[in-house]
């Protein structure tokens, strides 16, 4: 595991220098002193945006991994057991890190977008396990059976096609706030519901994942 | 030591004789040490238990003899063994496949030991 | 204290690319596994080293099982033959970036060696594989093999892209290896002529099936090609295990396989000529091509 380790740890440091060169500005802006609220949007922006990056660093990786590192570690001798467990220490570290520099970044600037940024740190855990773990099993669907991963991605893309689609036709509307303000409150409470679906789709990563693993052969 | 080797015969048989052609020449001399089975293996680009085979053999034969823990020797009197043992084998060698030769060319035994004779040794 | 494989039978779609295959790697010789293209040689290394998994049978090393177990693993390397084709996820990879994985992956990594070989090689590490011709990428297969120090290391067809200069240079270099530190090699290849004399044992796979596993001075001495007028070649040959008969007017050519005792009749009037180990390959494995034609 040791060997694990450092490898996804390499890995890591590599894949987040985006989201750590992004936190460096926002320090130096602090240091130059920004005004007060200039800060405040970027704290109520930045640490969202590096939700958004990681999101799509681990998606990016997931079908990466399966196709490249999974059977490259393998072929260097690696259990699948200890490949699975490396890949879930990856995603662990990229999460943590995230969230630990967007609740830097919170702390620096205090206010309201900070309270509540600060406040949803379980939420957006959650939604970063769901998402991590869809991207996962769209990932390892894609390595399987490459017809039914195409599927399930377009599907979500229309999904998000519409999501976005929507939202626009609100904010022409102009932006329903209240509505909004209800909806941030709602996932800060964390219902059980988001935990649930952070807890299934963990799971259901995890089986998809070992069921491919426990079988692959390894084509270089 | 740096002819090549053919296909012609077994391998360890020509390291053999490659290492008994070197004492005949003088190349190596008695009471001397002979390269390692590793260099041998690594000059010839051949498999050490092979080059260990063909040293084996010389070994066998009193020509080579081992000094524990420091390598293989050429023996006091190995030039004399090789030159007995090449004498002993020389009618088997070289002889009979002349006569198989001079046979199916229907050359006559007279002819041959004329044609000998007329040859400067 | 061996890696054994018992009965190692892999189907892939209905196809026996394996059929029950069992093999004994003693510790501190050089294998070589020979074949033909499609003989399965890859497959049996893949298993070997737990990297695809056998549809039936058992590898285990020093008694303990392969599969899923640290300990075995970690003495065991294959390093691949490496592709640079599109669909290889590997093509975008640098070779800088692929030898760190394998330093990190294997624990006996020899960094001093690593270095020395990629000079040698005259190695540029900071193209990507897709940028490699085949000999570089050779090359990487051969350092990957070398610089892991595995007591069991497999070499998957290490020559195919190098020159024959390079081929030497890699043989030298095993053996140099081999001497210093008694690991057990397997090298696959297909070009046997300069790999015959390297190799203590050879391994002849032919079809998922093990034709022939010996000493491999002892496999090409037991050969040998029996020649001269069809009539005479049959008597001297009589009993004796015979493959790869070529007929041209009234002149045959055949190559014999002689057990312990056994021995051409020489009082015939044939040619009787030593065999080298691609010769003896081509008769054993290349008889059926032959009957097509």
């Amino acid at each position: 595991m040791k060997r694990n380790i450092r490898f996804w740890t390499r890995y890591t440091w590599e894949g987040m220098e985006v989201n750590l060169g992004m936190t460096a500005v926002f320090v130096l802006l602090t240091l130059f002193g920004a005004s007060h609220l200039q800060l405040q949007q970027l704290a109520a922006t930045a640490p969202y945006l590096l939700c958004v990056a990681a999101i799509i660093g681990m998606l990016m990786i997931n079908t990466g991994s399966q196709t490249l590192y999974v059977p490259l570690l393998l072929s260097m001798g690696e259990t699948r057991r200890n490949v699975l467990l490396g890949f879930h220490y990856y995603r662990t570290l990229i999460i943590s890190v995230t969230l630990a520099l967007c609740a830097l970044i919170w702390l620096a600037v205090p206010g309201e977008a900070s309270a509540i940024g600060l406040s949803s740190i379980p939420t957006i855990l959650c939604v970063l396990i769901i998402a991590a773990s869809l991207g996962s099993i769209i990932g390892t669907l894609f390595v399987k059976w490459k017809w039914l991963g195409t599927v399930v991605i377009i599907l979500l893309c229309g999904g998000f096609g519409g999501m976005v689609g929507m939202t626009s036709v609100n904010i022409t509307k102009g932006m329903d706030l209240a509505a909004a303000v209800e909806l941030a409150g709602v996932l800060a409470a964390l219902p059980w519901q988001l935990i649930a679906a952070a807890a299934v789709s963990l799971a259901l990563d995890v089986a998809f994942q070992w069921l491919l693993l426990r079988r692959q052969e390894v084509k270089l | 030591m740096n002819e090549r080797l053919t296909e012609q015969k077994s391998i360890y048989l020509q390291i053999g004789e490659m290492i008994e052609t070197d004492i005949l020449r003088g190349i190596l001399l008695e009471e001397e040490q002979v390269p390692s089975t590793n260099e041998l293996a690594k000059l010839y680009t051949i498999n050490p238990a092979t080059a260990a085979k063909g040293v084996g053999l010389l070994v066998d034969d009193g020509i080579l003899y081992k000094r524990r823990g420091i390598g293989m020797f050429v023996s006091r009197g190995a030039r004399e063994k090789i030159l007995a043992k090449r004498r002993a084998s020389f009618a088997e060698n070289h002889l009979a496949p002349l006569l198989a030769e001079a046979r199916s060319l229907g050359i006559s035994r007279e002819e041959l030991l004329t044609m000998i004779g007329e040859r400067e040794l | 204290m061996s890696l054994h494989c018992e009965k190692i039978v892999k189907t892939y779609g209905g196809k026996d690319v394996l059929q029950s295959v069992t093999l004994d790697l003693q510790p501190g010789k050089i294998y070589g596994l020979i074949g033909r293209n499609g003989a399965g040689k890859t497959t049996l290394l893949s298993i070997l080293s737990a990297q695809n998994p056998a549809s039936g049978g058992a590898v285990t090393l020093d008694g303990e099982p392969v599969w899923e177990n640290r300990r075995s693993l970690s003495r065991i390397c294959f390093s691949r033959e490496l592709n640079a084709n599109a669909e290889s996820g590997l093509s975008a990879m640098k070779g800088k970036e692929y030898l760190r994985i394998a330093s990190t992956y294997y624990e006996g990594w020899d960094k001093a060696l690593e270095e020395r070989l990629v000079k040698l090689f005259n190695l540029n590490l900071k193209k990507r594989f897709a940028k490699m011709n085949k000999g570089m990428l050779s090359m990487i297969t051969i350092i990957v093999a070398l610089c892991s120090k595995a007591p069991y290391t497999f070499l998957d067809e290490p020559v195919a892209g190098l020159d024959v200069v390079a081929r030497e240079q890699f043989y030298k270099l095993l053996l140099e290896e081999y001497a210093a530190s008694g690991r057990t090699f397997v090298v696959s290849t297909h070009i046997i002529e300069e790999a015959a004399d390297v190799l203590e044992e050879v391994i002849i796979l032919h079809e998922g099936k093990i034709l022939i596993e010996a000493d491999t001075q002892a496999f090409v001495d037991s050969a040998r090609h029996v020649s001269g007028k069809a009539e005479e070649v049959d008597e001297a040959v009589r009993g004796l295990e015979v493959h790869y008969p070529e007929v041209v007017g009234r002149s045959k050519g055949v190559t014999v396989f002689l057990k312990p005792g056994e021995r051409v009749d020489e009082s015939r009037d044939v040619s009787v000529q030593p065999v080298s180990l691609q010769r003896a390959f081509v008769a054993l494995c290349g008889e059926e091509e032959r009957h097509e034609a």
